[in-house]
């Protein structure tokens, strides 16, 4: 009998033990979560505040370059595409995509030596510069988060709890390898 | 059980976070000459500027020079700004009211990042302009001390708002007489130093063990030159912790 309620005792400490672990990890998995969604808003955030640069910029731009009109395009293009994206996947290709095309923008304004001289026209391409910095961060944020995130997912014991609970592998924002050298915008006094 | 559990796991995921190393040395004041290219007497003047801002709670600015950000592993000064400014936290926290001027010297750039709280009153246009305008000049005639002085006056202003000159008369004939704001300003940042004190008597580290650091040139021991911040034993507490998002901008000399 008294062996019994040793067992019993153990049993119970185990179970509790258990649970607890199963708790933790779960909790875990919210926050990371959570965290995720909150650094996809970040990164959201400058995605937008990079398209409400582009009609200024742009106005700027034909000032001294009116002709160039397929670029004017493939902006406009770009920027209703992102608007127009849904899920997380479909907005990094069209944010990539926009990244791509305002670095051809900046490769063109380069023939332009006045627009280059023009004070608005610097202080937009500090705020752009500035902008592509700012999703560059925000991105590296969001994808260490989901680094962290998806790491836990496979990693042993918490993968069980994750294939448990359903918790899915969460998506990188990969930048194309183009943009890379694209967007550095430079505008120091030479 | 499952406290004691959840208590495990996470003092197991802080320790992990801990143990991300840090690439940057302790900050030893408000400027960092680790370049050792700002003569002693501007780097008094600009810790001084730089300690009534953080004081009066418009802004706390770090200026740093570097030799190279290659020496610690960064090959563009975005990532190298970002990640200093993670590793010191310039700005209240939650108000993230933090800038940070970063020269490299052998790259010849300049990068002005600013804390998120600080984005509106100090946009990448401004930012820019105060690095083409104000700072890159005195670089380029290899008068550093003195560009970061300019640059740092140039933020002010962006940050309190420089009054149009006019306007500024007429204040200053109303308000309050300036020895009696200088002279609680005196009062205040005595009792504050006191009551800093007396935490760190009873051993609590509060930016302690920043001066410690041995790793800074020692010509740091004393900033504050003179004027009444080095009387009341003023000085640099350690940055509390803002952050920042890339924002700000960057140029060359």
């Amino acid at each position: 009998m008294k062996k019994a309620g040793i067992i019993l005792i153990a049993l119970a400490l185990l179970f509790i033990l258990l649970g607890g672990w199963l708790f933790g990890y779960y909790n875990s998995f919210v926050n990371m979560d959570e965290g995720i969604k909150n650094a996809w808003a970040q990164v959201e955030n400058q995605l937008q505040r990079r398209s409400d640069l582009i009609p200024n910029l742009v106005n700027t731009v034909k000032g001294y370059a009116k002709h160039e009109k397929e670029i004017f395009e493939n902006i406009a293009n770009a920027r209703a595409r992102l608007a127009g994206a849904q899920s997380i996947g479909d907005k990094i290709t069209a944010a990539n995509e926009m990244t791509s095309v305002l670095g051809r923008l900046l490769v063109i304004v380069e023939q332009y030596p006045n627009l280059k001289a023009d004070q608005t026209f610097s202080k937009l391409m500090d705020e752009l510069a500035g902008t592509e910095n700012r999703i560059a961060v925000e991105r590296k944020r969001y994808n260490d988060k989901v680094m962290e995130y998806n790491q836990m997912r496979r990693r042993f014991p918490s993968k069980i709890i994750a294939s448990m609970f359903n918790f899915a592998e969460a998506a990188y924002f990969k930048a194309p390898e183009s943009a890379k050298e694209a967007p550095k915008v430079d505008f120091g006094v030479k | 059980m499952k406290i004691l559990i959840s208590i495990i796991l996470s003092l197991f995921l802080f320790a992990e976070a801990e143990a991300a190393n840090k690439i940057f040395p302790a900050p030893t004041g408000y400027v960092n000459d680790l370049a050792g290219v700002i003569d002693a007497d501007l780097k008094g003047k600009m810790n001084i500027f730089a300690e009534r801002l953080a004081k009066e709670g418009k802004a706390e600015i770090a200026i740093v020079t570097l030799q190279s950000i290659k020496e610690f592993g960064f090959a563009d000064i975005e990532e190298a700004a970002v990640k200093l400014f993670e590793e010191w936290g310039m700005g209240k926290k939650g108000k993230d009211s933090g800038v940070l001027i970063l020269a490299s010297m052998k790259e010849r750039k300049i990068k002005i990042e600013v804390g998120y709280g600080l984005e509106e009153k100090v946009p990448d246009g401004r930012a820019g302009e105060i690095i083409r305008n104000g700072i890159a000049p005195y670089f380029k005639s290899q008068r550093y001390g003195e560009g970061l002085y300019k640059g740092l006056l140039l933020l002010s202003e962006a940050i309190e708002g420089a009054a149009p000159p006019a306007k500024k008369e007429a204040r200053r004939g109303q308000g309050f007489p300036i020895e009696i704001i200088t002279i609680a300003f005196v009062i205040l940042v005595t009792l504050v130093s006191m009551v800093l004190q007396i935490i760190r008597g009873k051993g609590k580290v509060g930016g302690r063990r920043y001066r410690n650091n041995t790793f800074w040139d020692s010509g740091s021991g004393g900033f504050g030159g003179g004027g009444w911040s080095s009387d009341s034993g003023g000085g640099f507490d350690g940055f509390s912790g803002g952050s920042s998002g890339g924002g700000g901008a960057s140029g060359d000399w």
